[in-house]
């Protein structure tokens, strides 16, 4: 046996997994911490968000004599009780409504994000796959066609085409938030198809391929035993960074109406309502939903671009 | 009667854009049962299109467009995809010669040699891990247990090569095709490798089939040679032979071009020209061009590959022993 001469061969860096690997290289940078400490903060806030909000976010309250709703920070209804950071136009606390308004939010961008990943991975997986064939050309020009538009006029476009408020699907009702997260979804599957394709056919350039090929695997089952686990980095990195994109967009589209319906808490709906009252001096109304809105994207950017540098380590090498 | 491997006119071309490439260009050749057959030629002269074919791995612009790959037998050109799906990792394989990126970068290396098995056996998920690591051993990587949960990228180049091998050899294949299995390793490691695969060779009884540049390595490994020009078969021989009578011209620049290994105070030659365009091949002989003995007829017709003298073949006009050419034996 060829066993004694093993002294020739050394390993490569201690036993790390890939897991530590990253850790490793995510901590590095302390931009990206930033960033996941803003989206860790958000996610509580959104999970607990019964346990957090002092009120219930509907219930309106009576402004004291003397005073009217809105009301500013600090100040306190006639039963005596403390509103943190003031009420809005119908006296319902604005803590509890950000709170709350937080949570739907971040609800359609996870669920959208997730349902735009299933259908662009997959359109990208199988474009990527039969590259050069009919069928790689009819769901790339598709996706063409798509990224042509802007993604908020699409996102209106589709509204206006399901309606506004909830929709009925032959024998089905689909809520209007379910609703909302299918368009956003449409909107930006295209995106994670190119995406997809881009790093499939990276991948199947790659021998490990030939050599599964060789081993005597199927090409389906070469595509997802091997080359979908090598996709995930890029992927993970692009819906993060779109994260910040759909938390925008659904507040646009509820800031123009067309996203969340009253009386549930929306951040965007809050923008909106607050536009009446800024000459008014009422800047709570405003700055509340705005900032949070503001720093979920910071935090999701900040995130995203750390993941990346973590999980490709060679660009972010060359950015250095 | 016929080998393991018969190969017969073989011809596999790619359609381009720029137009037709010859890859391989009706080759024929013969692998018997456990024998050591060794593909010396430059890049682009048609080895791994070769072994791509017999595995039935050429994809689009490629094609096999004529002859027969006789397989124990049977022509695998005429098996469908998911026979051959059956075949290739069984008893038909192949090992590359980068092993890092024939490597999965996201599985660890017994997950990957699990996965062959499960493909080819009915072996529990246990049973096929404990296989893996059996496999590890077998090809000389020490803790294989350890390792087997090891990533690619953790491994050194030596030992990736040694899993690759395993991963190869984990169904008993009856005939193993090494794609320059060591060029990306050092000398060292590299005699450690043909010395694993030899074993291997004895202990499975195998055909080999070697692709390579390096006719060093051929000499101490193969028990025959052929020697591979633009996409053809141009020289076929046992090793000794071929080394003690070279008849073509292009594989004695080939033999010029190693330094001995004794007295080595001679200048290395290198063979003037170029690898022709396998688009527009010349006419005649490919290695015209580029060969000191042409003439008239090797630009114009040409040669087949054909017995010189037993067991020896080659295809040049010029190739007659000068022994023979004057009428005597030696």
């Amino acid at each position: 046996m060829a066993r004694e001469i093993q002294n020739g061969e050394y390993e490569l860096g201690a036993h790390r997994t890939l897991l530590q690997e990253f850790w490793r290289n995510f901590r590095r940078n302390r931009l990206s911490l930033i960033g996941g400490i803003i989206v860790l903060f958000y996610a509580v806030l959104a999970v607990f968000a019964p346990l957090i909000a002092p009120y219930d976010p509907i219930e309106q309250f009576d402004a004291p004599r003397g005073m009217r709703n809105p009301m500013p920070p600090l100040s306190r209804d006639v039963d005596g009780r403390l509103f943190l950071l003031g009420t809005d136009k119908f006296g319902r606390d604005i803590l509890s409504r950000a709170i709350y308004g937080t949570r739907t939010l971040l609800q359609v961008a996870v669920g959208s994000i997730s349902i735009a990943m299933l259908i662009g991975v997959t359109m990208g997986a199988v474009a990527g796959y039969k590259a050069g064939t009919w069928v790689d050309e009819l769901l790339m020009r598709a996706v063409d066609i798509m990224l042509s538009f802007p993604s908020l006029v699409l996102a209106i476009a589709l509204v206006g085409a399901f309606g506004i408020g909830k929709i009925r699907v032959g024998p089905f009702t689909v809520s209007n938030i379910v609703k909302i997260m299918l368009v956003i979804a449409i909107t930006y599957s295209p995106r994670f198809a190119r995406v997809m394709r881009a790093v499939v056919l990276q991948e199947m350039a790659k021998d490990y391929v030939a050599a599964a090929r060789i081993s005597g695997a199927s090409g389906v089952r070469i595509l997802v035993a091997e080359i979908l686990p090598n996709t995930i980095p890029p992927i993970i990195v692009q819906a993060s960074l779109m994260m910040a994109t759909t938390v925008l967009t659904t507040s646009s589209l509820s800031f123009l109406g067309l996203g969340l319906q009253p009386p549930r808490p929306s951040l965007g709906l809050m923008l909106n309502e607050a536009r009446d009252y800024l000459f008014w001096g009422a800047w709570w109304y405003a700055v509340v939903p705005g900032g949070l809105i503001t720093l979920a994207i910071l935090g999701f950017n900040l995130l995203g671009d750390g993941l990346r540098d973590a999980l490709d380590p060679r660009q972010a090498r060359r950015r250095r | 009667m016929s080998g393991l491997l018969d190969v017969e006119g073989l011809v596999t071309r790619f359609y381009t854009e720029e137009g037709v490439v010859k890859a391989v260009d009706g080759n024929s050749f013969r692998l018997e049962e456990d024998e050591a057959l060794g593909v010396v030629g430059e890049s682009g002269s048609g080895k791994t299109v070769t072994a791509l074919s017999i595995m039935r791995l050429i994809e689009a612009p490629g094609r096999i467009e004529a002859g027969r790959i006789l397989f124990r037998g049977e022509d695998l050109l005429k098996k469908s995809e998911r026979e051959m799906r059956r075949i290739r990792g069984k008893d038909l394989s192949m090992v590359f010669q980068d092993s890092l990126s024939s490597l999965n970068p996201t599985l660890t290396v017994g997950a990957q040699i699990a996965r062959v098995l499960k493909h080819h056996t009915r072996l529990s998920r246990r049973a096929r891990w404990r296989r893996a690591v059996e496999l590890l051993a077998a090809v000389g990587i020490p803790e294989p247990a350890k390792r087997a949960s090891h990533y690619p990228h953790q491994l050194s180049g030596g030992m990736r090569q040694r899993a690759l091998i395993a991963m190869a050899i984990s169904c008993n294949p009856k005939l193993l095709i090494l794609d320059e299995p060591t060029t990306a390793l050092d000398v060292t490691i590299e005699a450690q490798i043909f010395e694993l695969i030899g074993e291997l060779k004895e202990e499975f009884g195998m055909g080999v089939f070697l692709i390579t540049h390096d006719l060093s390595v051929v000499a101490s490994f193969c028990s025959r040679v052929i020697i591979m020009y633009a996409g053809k078969i141009v020289e076929e021989a046992g090793v000794h032979e071929l080394y003690a009578h070279p008849l073509h011209p292009y594989t004695r620049g080939l033999l010029r071009s190693i330094p001995p290994l004794e007295g080595g105070e001679a200048r290395l030659q290198s063979i003037p020209g170029e690898v022709p365009d396998l688009i527009n091949l010349p006419p005649g002989c490919n290695f015209s061009p580029r060969c000191a003995l042409a003439d008239e007829r090797c630009w114009q017709v040409e040669p087949e590959l054909s017995g010189i003298t037993p067991g020896h073949r080659a295809a040049c006009w010029r190739a007659e022993r000068p022994a023979m050419a004057g009428g005597g034996h030696d």
